[in-house]
């Protein structure tokens, strides 16, 4: 609960219009981040006083956090450590995914699309950037299998979930495709978790039209700041196939897409259908670039949200919008037009997971007389399931090497002795084995 | 290496050297309290020993002289001697040529006749294939040789004894990381604490290197300040050890009601103890909008600085136990 | 500031928990008035769109009869009631004491303060 304002630095509600105006806001994150809403007692406001006592609490309050002070300070991502030995590890570049004897092998996200990355909301604090002197990773085979059908001239969306234990490397492994894709100058869009959208913290609405709900401040957020943003060049170089009119503005044919996507994405109400359009446009325009499309934390569109409608039911997470945009891509109903990638992230472990989706992993029907949510199974039907599997003796050989040049690893040599006891430990897990270097050693 | 098992077999107090009395002269030769004891002097005359005595004796009659500087073995008397063999203990008896042992000392034989960890380096089927008079013969068990490395039937080595103290699983951690964890629990909750204190010793890996007051005093031991962020257990206990007080101050009753301030001196892990109250309370009071553990950490790498407040608090401790050292009563 | 139902209130709380503060209207009933108007639940006034404030005075007007002075009435009216007709309950109501058959030997202190006829909440 936020600090509760003194009264008298609020004003008067003789002063001003009953009813506000609302600011209009991107996301639900920006009042927070705004800081707090200045005292306007100070304009000349006749100073009020309720009751005997003087609140004089003022003075003492300074110390507590200002309005998304602690938001910020618990979502701040450190990329780097100073005290890490810096290597000349090798950059990621888009010519890799076709070398083979690359995978297992270390290499660090070229600045400029760490930056992109940023933006995108791709690195997450829970991963161990902050430990190592630039964000490196090593490359895994299965990123190998992606990346080597990046570069096929066959306009094939490749439609996958990940699937994987907690520290397994699904999310930088996407990192490594995200890092690729914006190399070879695709368009990448992304969720980075899905849980904002079904825990009821930002707001949602009823659109008529298409009979879906939606993510207005969200979606709109999604729009101006990540995918204008990170994919300006990509969107300039794009013009509109047909003339639309999104919100109030009508938008010519031939006029840059980025134009289109982030005046009309600023729009609440009209962010959703510029969303759809993008999605058509990314569809039916020739010129278009592949496309990139990763949702994290997938399993959580398949889990009821919170939400409730009118009538006080509980809204399938598939009646909203943006997981059913999703979906519609997994399933293969909508395309893009040179093909591309469309990932959801699942983790196996400590996640909530939906039976009908547990039996969609593993491959299952579900049963005559199962109680599962048969529309789960069915809106993600075609979508191909892959698995991270632990990390084998090369990639841990690599890593472990690279936890010692850094100097988290006390040892002169990585020995077979070494990488076989941690892998043992780990299960191959990457998280785990940097996790055992950094750990308090034995005395 | 291991001694062989023969050995081993023995039991150590075996081994042990017996203790060494002291001259029964010096334990209570006087009865008077008070006396001084009397040590026994160079001349004070003593009768000699029995075989000297046969020594100095034989030297006049002209017979053998007893060996006075290895001593006569029991067995080498008991051969010479036939009325000394009658009324020996029966234990010697059984060792004199011509007697009998009631047991045998052969090792009872296997179905291959041997011990089947002692076909070891002959040929495989040896003991169906072989003839009979090609067997040698069975060694007595005392004079087996173990092989030192692995024993039979063993996967791995014995283990070198005695253990070390950290092959225990309650000594995983460095006693210091251990401590401050168990100081940052509250409601027993451990496996938070650890959680924390995993944390603290990751942000120190974050942490500047340590910019040293010269005015502060750091313990000599200490590794370079350069080294500690990537040794964040040495950046632990240097920070620790450094502020850690030597003495603590008990208040103890005096003459005329008053009450002296006395210095105690401390025990490391006392020491360490009063370090990371002083320390976790300085976090504490900081107010710093951070969570636990990165207050703490702020905490050591300014206690590493001398910014922190344990500084004062150790400070007074030792001016106190400064002026106070005239009131430690010592007893003689 | 935000004016609602004759009531103003912070523009920074929650809109959920702010509902809360009517007489009558309790966790459930917020939860359902948030969910008619599509409200999230950590939404707070300043976020809300002027269209919404003005729904969700309406559907405050709209619940008038069950909430806040009317629902204080309803409740006083009932007690008066009961003392006019002049039966057990209304009667231990203007003596301040215990309504329900409870003992009064020791902690009657509640019904001290709140069992009286002219009962404001």
């Amino acid at each position: 609960m936020p600090p509760r304002l003194p009264l008298t630095a609020v004003s008067s509600p003789l002063l001003r219009p009953i009813l506000p105006v609302p600011r209009r806001l991107f996301s639900i994150t920006s009042t927070l981040l705004a800081g707090p809403p200045k005292a306007k007692a100070a304009e000349g406001a006749k100073k009020q006083s309720y009751g005997k006592k003087k609140n004089t609490k003022d003075e003492s309050r300074k110390g507590a956090y200002a309005i998304g002070e602690r938001r910020g300070i618990r979502t701040r991502i450190v990329l780097s450590n100073t005290n890490a030995q810096p290597l000349d590890t090798p950059p990621l570049t888009p010519d890799l995914s076709n070398i083979t004897e690359a995978a297992g092998n270390l290499f660090a996200f070229p600045e400029e699309e760490v930056d992109k990355l940023r933006t995108l909301r791709a690195f997450f604090r829970t991963q161990d950037w902050r430990l190592f002197a630039r964000p490196s990773s090593v490359l895994r085979r299965q990123a190998m299998e992606i990346g080597s059908t990046m570069d096929s001239f066959d306009p094939v969306t490749r439609r996958i979930i990940l699937d994987g234990y907690k520290g397994s490397g699904k999310s930088v492994m996407l990192l490594q495709l995200m890092t690729w894709a914006l190399q070879k100058g695709w368009i990448v869009i992304n969720i980075p978790n899905a849980q904002e959208l079904v825990i009821g913290h930002t707001d949602y609405e009823f659109d008529p039209a298409s009979g879906k709900w939606t993510h207005p401040s969200y979606t709109s957020h999604m729009l101006t700041q990540r995918i204008a943003k990170v994919n300006a060049t990509a969107l300039a170089n794009l013009s509109l196939t047909t003339t639309v009119k999104l919100g109030r503005n009508e938008y010519a044919a031939g006029t840059p897409l980025l134009t289109a996507v982030s005046s009309a994405g600023r729009d609440f109400a009209a962010a959703t259908d510029t969303l759809r359009f993008l999605l058509s446009e990314l569809q039916n325009n020739p010129e278009t670039p592949k496309v990139l499309f990763a949702v994290e934390n997938f399993n959580l569109f398949q889990i009821p949200t919170v939400y409730r409608d009118p009538d006080f039911k509980i809204i399938h997470p598939h009646d909203f919008a943006l997981p059913s945009l999703f979906n519609e891509l997994l399933r293969g109903e909508r395309k893009f037009h040179n093909g591309g990638l469309v990932m959801g992230v699942t983790s196996r472990t400590i996640a909530p997971r939906a039976e009908a989706f547990e039996l969609f992993l593993r491959g299952e029907e579900i049963g005559p007389y199962s109680k599962a949510d048969r529309r789960i199974h069915e809106g993600l039907r075609g979508a191909e399931v892959m698995e991270m599997s632990g990390m084998d003796g090369e990639e841990a050989a690599s890593l472990l090497e690279y936890c010692r040049d850094t100097g988290l690893l006390k040892v002169d040599e990585v020995e077979e002795g070494l990488i076989r006891e941690k892998l043992l430990l780990s299960s191959g897990l990457p998280k785990e084995i940097v996790k055992s270097c950094v750990r308090i050693a034995r005395c | 290496m291991p001694p062989p098992r023969s050995l081993l077999l023995l039991r150590s107090q075996c081994l042990r050297p017996a203790p060494i009395r002291a001259p029964l002269l010096s334990l209570r030769p006087f009865s008077d309290k008070s006396a001084p004891p009397q040590r026994p002097s160079e001349n004070t005359p003593y009768p000699p020993h029995v075989s000297e005595e046969a020594a100095a004796t034989a030297k006049f009659t002209g017979s053998t002289p007893p060996e006075i500087d290895q001593g006569t073995p029991v067995e080498e008397v008991l051969k010479r001697d036939p009325e000394a063999q009658k009324s020996a203990p029966q234990v010697l008896k059984k060792d004199l040529p011509g007697s009998k042992r009631s047991y045998s000392t052969m090792p009872p034989k296997g179905p291959g006749g041997y011990y089947e960890g002692q076909n070891e380096g002959y040929p495989e089927g040896y003991s169906e294939g072989y003839p009979e008079e090609h067997h040698m013969e069975a060694n007595p068990v005392d004079n087996v040789e173990v092989h030192a490395g692995i024993p039979h039937g063993a996967k791995y080595p014995l283990p070198d004894l005695p253990l070390p103290p950290t092959a225990r699983l309650k000594k995983r951690y460095p006693p210091i990381v251990e401590q401050f964890t168990n100081m940052i629990m509250k409601e027993g909750k451990k496996a938070r604490a650890q959680s924390v204190m995993n944390e603290i010793l990751a942000l120190l890996r974050t942490k500047p290197v340590p910019q040293l007051n010269p005015l502060i005093p750091i313990i000599p031991s200490a590794p370079p300040a350069a080294s500690l962020p990537g040794d964040p257990v040495a950046f632990l206990q240097t920070a620790i050890d450094s502020v850690a007080p030597l003495v603590k101050i008990i208040s103890q009753k005096a003459s005329g009601g008053f009450r002296d301030q006395v210095p105690m001196p401390l025990g490391l892990r006392a020491r360490r103890r009063t370090a990371i109250v002083w320390i976790i309370q300085a976090a504490d009071k900081r107010k710093a909008k951070q969570g636990l553990a990165e207050r703490l950490a702020d905490e050591i790498l300014a206690v590493m600085e001398g910014r922190s407040k344990a500084w004062d608090q150790r400070m007074q401790v030792h001016r106190t136990g400064t002026a106070g050292r005239a009131n430690v009563k010592v007893r003689m | 500031m935000v004016f609602i139902f004759n009531t103003n209130i912070p523009d920074s709380r929650i809109v959920k928990t702010a509902l809360q503060g009517f007489y009558g209207i309790g966790p459930n009933i917020a939860h359902r008035l948030c969910a008619k108007l599509s409200i999230h639940d950590t939404a707070r006034f300043t976020q809300l769109s002027t269209a919404k404030v003005t729904n969700l005075n309406a559907e405050l007007t709209k619940m008038a009869p069950v909430i806040e002075m009317d629902l204080r009435r309803k409740l006083q009216d009932d007690i008066k009631r009961l003392r006019d007709i002049g039966s057990y309950r209304g009667r231990r109501h203007a003596q301040s004491l215990p309504v329900r058959g409870q003992r009064t030997r020791s902690q009657i202190q509640n019904a001290r303060k709140f069992n009286r006829v002219d009962r404001y909440a």
